[in-house]
């Protein structure tokens, strides 16, 4: 097979894979199958896991936003009576003390509210809040990430020894059928498999 | 309905090159068949060249991880350019070989 049979071949599967995912429901189908879920009952803590930080003006990222309002909505039904928050610092603000701030506004007590602002992967997050929880005893957790993530996150919890309950945000069902919108969840859908291929490989699964 | 007004008006604009090519330019309709072909080799060394700035990206995210003290996320690889620059090392590249000819 010659390299220009390969480019073709190629061309012909990449001009494919375009019409099939901008002008049909299969990203929404892709999407569907990755995600995890899960019948919420009473946990120990709902871990918010970080996505996206701060903008540069010191507000939450649209991910960070309606990962951290989920979390909130959740301890609000009186799921967990604790609500962990994480996300980094980068250039401002840590995202996890952002979160917090509106987690307080928003009528979460203080005291029911544990940071974890030193993770900077979702693998890190599962070693650093697991250090944070085990020693309170708590074993059952709720985990909000977005739907495609919410399997590789419930497998790095399992893994430091969690009981995990996958709560996921960004239902697929609001995509809707612009080729645009159906791309970009393509573009997620790849991100997820190629973050979970990568931590099979690394054993964080 | 949006998206059955997008491929109407690239259905449209397509009819309209066939027409200016074959009518105005004296282009055989003949050549069109292998004019899709090449545009398959397009995509296809541009489709090459993006899964090599994809791999090589996270390696040299991996190294930068490894041998300093900095954490580089693997989402700087999630940039819309890189599907733009990719296209563009494709373009150049076909462009390199076909002047071989």
């Amino acid at each position: 097979m010659t390299m220009i049979t390969v480019f073709r071949l190629l061309g012909v599967a990449g001009v494919g894979a375009f019409l099939a995912a901008a002008f049909t429901p299969l990203p929404d189908l892709m999407s569907r199958s990755m995600t995890t879920v899960a019948r919420l009952d009473g946990a120990a803590a709902i871990v918010v896991l970080g996505g996206g930080g701060v903008r540069g003006d010191g507000t939450l990222s649209d991910t960070s936003m309606r990962r951290t309002l989920h979390g909130i909505e959740l301890y609000r039904q009186g799921l967990a009576p604790l609500l962990v928050l994480s996300g980094p610092a980068s250039t401002g603000p840590a995202e996890a003390e952002v979160r917090a701030r509106l987690a307080r506004e928003c009528g979460v007590p203080a005291e029911a509210i544990l940071t974890e602002r030193a993770a900077r992967t979702t693998h890190e997050e599962g070693i650093n809040i697991g250090a944070l929880l085990r020693p309170k005893g708590i074993r059952k957790i709720i985990v909000v990430a977005d739907a495609q993530g919410t399997a590789r996150a419930v497998g790095v919890f399992e893994r430091v020894g969690f009981e995990v309950a996958p709560a996921a945000v960004g239902d697929v069902s609001g995509v809707g059928t612009a080729p645009e919108e159906r791309l970009k969840l393509l573009r997620r859908v790849v991100i997820e498999l190629l973050a979970r291929s990568y931590y099979r490989v690394a054993g964080y699964l | 309905m949006g998206q059955g007004i997008v491929l109407a008006i690239v259905g449209l604009t397509s009819l309209a090159a066939y027409w200016l090519g074959a009518k105005l330019l004296r282009l055989s309709p003949r050549t069109l068949g292998s004019a899709v072909l090449r545009m398959t080799e397009l995509v296809g060394i541009a489709i090459a060249f993006f899964a090599a700035n994809l791999v090589v990206g996270f390696l040299v995210v991996m190294a930068i991880r490894a041998l300093t003290n900095r954490f580089v996320s693997t989402y700087v690889l999630d940039d819309t350019s890189l599907v733009m620059l990719s296209t563009l090392q494709g373009l150049v590249f076909d462009s390199w070989r076909h002047s071989r000819r």
